[in-house]
């Protein structure tokens, strides 16, 4: 066994790789039952396995090989049909050899893999069904022909037919008319008597054929080389050492290239570019040695679509588009378990049943698309189902029960936040757990692999159409597409798969404002929790004007990201940040910058997390301090409306959202005014009518309106514009006199009256406290 | 008699010394990136030849203040396990060839930080060196102030 060791090596990295591509064609013939071609195929391959396991004495693999090929045999000679039942069975028969094969892989033996079921089962299919037309007779012939050909193969494995085997030359010259038979009848005498030269030459040499012709001839007659020719097998570890090579040789070159641009000798410069181009042609060349098209993953999954679909009664069809696109072999391994995750998740909770679908409308077959494809620098795949689609208010819901969430923080939250709440730990809405998904193991497991390899998951659902699963993954894990970004005097490099935009704070058109000491940018009406680099890095804060904001997402969530330039785009290699710096956590790397500087590259999720820590910690203070020193404790911040002439100042607190709605969508349902809202009707109360400041309305198409949600309920306060956020710093109050106010006071040197805003939510909707308990804070405002 | 290879180098006017094969360079470097929440002895972070080094400011390690990292700087870069690590020195002395009986353990009198870094004392003519405990001059987490 010693010596054959490398023999067996070969032996089992051929056959998986057949054996995938059995399970391949296998599925695809029970779409495409009359496919000779791809009966054909399937033979042959079981065949070669069969042939190099009896070579190699696996007798219990070539036994059950065997059995298969049996079964194959009566298909291709069309003793029997291709039915679902005999698929079922050959599939069985794969997995047997297949796991034989891995018994050999770990122990150079067969182990006891039980074979004698799945050839009781193969020969009960065989017997099952009794052909009309003499069945012993063409079973024998081929059971016969069988030890004949295993003599062959155990010398040569996989015979190819004849008709695959080379065509004489000359026959091909005859056939397209370059040459005249009786030429080539004389050219084929001279060999016979002893004329070494080959047959082309022969005919070149005297003028009977055209050398044009003679070398078409030679290319048709080997029609295109098989993969197996064209391509050798290296060591994945010899690429990475190569890789990182070309890396430092890139590195090199750009120091190399600065240095001599300066020195300003022509000759030098046109070198210097000249190994400028090749060293970028070598790194994309060594690049390409690691790709591989992503049908090297997606192989596997029609076979478990079909499984899965079949043991859940559901008919499920699956498309692949764009398996050509090629990501590097590394990412590929880590996307593997993810894509399969999330296509099994899509076949059982994703794609409903048949009589469900045709009770929604739809065909009873559902439909699985896996797309992928390159997209700026990066390559998206995706898996989408057109089953039910995600229930975005039972996330919503599980999501609080989980205590992911606060109820107030729902009705504030974009569908795709919320939707990207599965990914969390634990998270399942599963009706049931199945044995395939619904443990709430999973989606998060998903989400780490991907991020992991610096690339993101989003989810899209559209209630009844279906759910779209989208993965963003690098081309590579070397080198990376990045923005490069000052903060304080320091260069700091991000990922560009985390940003989603930029925006420049001018500090007049856009400015940064402060929620409760929390900086938030109204980004189109939506507050955006703002995260200050140089705040994060312990560096000293600069100012809130003449900035950038960068809005990144990570971990489902969205922020933006002050720095005070952002510069360009660049691809960065990624160095791993010596480990004494793990523990900061807030670097993902170190890369080299273009002038030879180190460049750290921060880990955006490790930021939201900080993040977000700090701000929750902060809010909760905050309610603390309201709390202990009751409603206009110093401090407290205002968000102050103008109603008329007046001004009147809300608590930010109790702000969910601010709006805008066009005039004309406000409905009328009995006395009160609404809108429709995200699905709900929402009340709105006037403020200028609640407090009796009657004016002329303000002009324009829309109206402001100041949102307040709890739980499920929301009411919109209507004013006639946002002033501004102010602190409240009671240098002047006065208890109200008025009804609808909890008193005045003087706020940027003018009086501003404070909302009782209980009493303008309960003039919008009289039920809005009804089932709500425990509403300290409100009441104190 | 059994003699060993030192490399020196100074720290605030105090002769320091290592053992030659745990040496991997010595260069002068002048642009050093901070590291912002790093421990306070990790001085910067820089290129050698493409590959990313941190610098370990000794006089951190020492007790003292840290040291400007402005204009070039005496980096002495040392093997370290598995990866590089540099050591930010202020002046780069002689290779010596050092007797083991010119050894002593270090003075009593020694203490405070340098005490943890110091493995022994070295006469030499006219002056003292101290041998370097490799391991602990790099270690960033060691309680520094």
């Amino acid at each position: 066994m010693e010596d054959l060791g490398e023999i067996v090596g070969e032996f089992l990295m051929e056959s998986h790789e057949n054996l995938d591509q059995i399970d391949r064609d296998l599925v695809e013939l029970e779409q495409d039952p009359n496919s000779r071609d791809l009966i054909s195929r399937i033979f042959r391959a079981i065949h070669t396995i069969k042939g190099t396991s009896g070579f190699l004495a696996f007798s219990r693999l070539e036994k059950l090989a065997h059995a298969g090929e049996s079964l194959l045999s009566k298909l291709r000679d069309g003793v029997m049909p291709v039915t679902p039942t005999t698929i079922t069975t050959l599939l069985a028969t794969i997995d047997g050899v297949r796991s034989i094969l891995s018994a050999i892989e770990e122990t150079q033996a067969e182990g006891d893999v039980d074979i004698d079921t799945i050839i009781a089962q193969v020969n009960a299919q065989m017997n099952a069904e009794p052909a009309a037309d003499a069945p012993a007779a063409a079973a024998a012939p081929a059971a016969e022909a069988e030890p004949e050909r295993l003599d062959e193969t155990a010398a040569r494995p996989a015979p190819e037919p004849v008709d695959n085997q080379r065509k004489p030359i000359g026959e091909i010259l005859v056939e397209t008319g370059a040459a005249q038979a009786s030429d080539v009848g004389s050219a084929l005498a001279q060999q016979i008597e002893g004329d070494e030269r080959k047959l082309g030459t022969i005919l070149l040499d005297e003028g009977k054929a055209q050398p044009a012709a003679v070398s078409e001839a030679l290319q048709a007659q080997t029609p295109k080389r098989s993969i197996a020719d064209s391509a050798i097998r290296v060591d994945v570890d010899l690429l990475d050492t190569l890789m990182n090579m070309v890396g430092e040789l890139v590195l090199a070159r750009n120091q190399l290239v600065r240095g001599v641009m300066e020195t300003g000798d022509a000759t030098l410069v046109r070198s210097a570019q000249r190994l400028g181009m090749i060293t970028s042609e070598l790194q994309e060349g060594i690049m390409k040695t690691r790709m591989q098209p992503i049908e090297h993953i997606w192989s596997k999954l029609p076979r478990v679509v079909r499984d899965l679909s079949q043991s859940l009664g559901k008919q499920v069809q699956l498309v692949m588009q764009g398996k050509e696109t090629e990501l590097d072999r590394s990412l590929l391994e880590a996307v593997k378990d993810p894509l399969t995750h999330l296509v099994r998740n899509a076949v059982d909770h994703g794609i409903e049943n048949p009589d469900q679908r045709i009770a929604a409308g739809k065909g009873p077959e559902g439909t699985l698309t896996l797309r992928a494809y390159h997209e700026g620098g990066h390559v998206a795949v995706e898996v989408a189902d057109d089953g039910a689609g995600l229930n975005v208010e039972r996330i919503a819901q599980k999501a609080v029960e989980n205590g992911l969430l606060r109820p107030d923080q729902i009705p504030n939250m974009d569908r795709r936040d919320i939707m990207a709440m599965v990914f969390q730990p634990g998270f399942s809405t599963a009706a049931k757990v199945t044995n395939v998904s619904g443990r709430g193991v999973g989606m998060d497991v998903v989400k780490t692999n991907i991020e992991n390899i610096g690339g993101a998951v989003s989810v899209d659902s559209k209630p009844g159409e279906g759910t779209v699963w989208r993965l963003t993954i690098p081309l590579t894990l070397a080198i990376i597409q990045a923005l490069t970004v000052d903060c304080g005097d320091q260069r700091y490099v991000i990922p560009q798969v985390a940003v989603l935009e930029l925006v420049f704070i001018d500090g007049q058109s856009t400015k940064i404002e402060y929620a409760s000491g929390a900086p938030v940018y109204r980004l189109r009406g939506k507050l955006l929790p703002l995260v200050r680099l140089d705040r994060a890095l312990g560096l000293d804060v600069g100012g809130d004007q003449g900035v950038y904001i960068m809005v990144l997402q990570a971990d489902g969530r969205r922020f933006g990201l002050v720095v005070d330039r952002v510069l360009n785009t660049e691809e960065v290699v990624v160095k791993a940040l010596n480990s004494r710096f793990k523990d900061i956590g807030l670097y993902a790397g170190a890369t080299i910058l273009g002038d030879g500087k180190v460049g750290l590259i921060l880990d955006v999720s490790s930021l939201a997390r900080r993040s977000h820590l700090a701000a929750d910690a902060e809010r909760q203070n905050l309610e603390a301090s309201s709390r202990a020193s009751g409603a206009g404790g110093t401090g407290e911040r205002l968000l102050v409306t103008a109603v008329g002439e007046r001004r009147v100042a809300i608590p930010l607190d109790t702000v969910t959202r601010l709006e805008e709605f066009p005039r004309d969508r406000i409905e009328h349902a009995g006395s009160r005014e609404v809108v429709q809202y995200r699905g709900q009707i929402l009340p709105l109360v006037r403020l200028s009518h609640l407090l009796g400041a009657y004016g002329e309305e303000p002009e324009g198409d829309n109206v402001s309106v100041v949102v307040y949600s709890e739980g499920a309920r929301s009411v919109a306060l209507v004013v006639d514009r946002i002033v501004d956020i102010a602190e409240n710093s009671t240098t002047a109050r006065r208890d109200a006199e008025e009804d609808g106010l909890v008193g005045t006071a003087v706020i940027q040197q003018r009086v501003t009256e404070l909302l009782d805003v209980r009493r303008a939510i309960l003039a919008a909707d009289p039920n809005f406290y009804t089932d709500l308990e425990n509403d300290e804070l409100l009441v104190e405002a | 008699m059994a003699s060993r290879q030192f490399a020196t180098f100074e720290v605030a006017e105090q002769l320091f010394g290592v053992e030659v094969h745990t040496v991997q360079e010595v260069l002068s470097y002048n642009e050093y990136t901070p590291v912002p929440l790093a421990p306070p002895a990790i001085g910067g972070l820089f290129n050698l030849r493409g590959q990313v080094i941190a610098a370990v400011d000794l006089r951190v390690q020492l007790g003292l203040a840290r040291k400007e990292l402005e204009g070039p700087v005496m980096n002495v870069i040392l093997r370290g396990d598995g990866e590089p690590v540099s050591l930010v020195v202020d002046r780069i002395g002689e290779v010596v060839d050092l007797d083991d009986d010119t050894f002593e353990p270090p003075p009593d009198t020694l203490s405070g930080p340098t005490r943890d870094l110091v493995v022994g004392t070295f006469k030499l003519d006219g002056r003292l060196m101290l041998a370097l405990d490799v391991n602990a001059a790099v270690d960033t987490y060691r309680a520094t102030t």
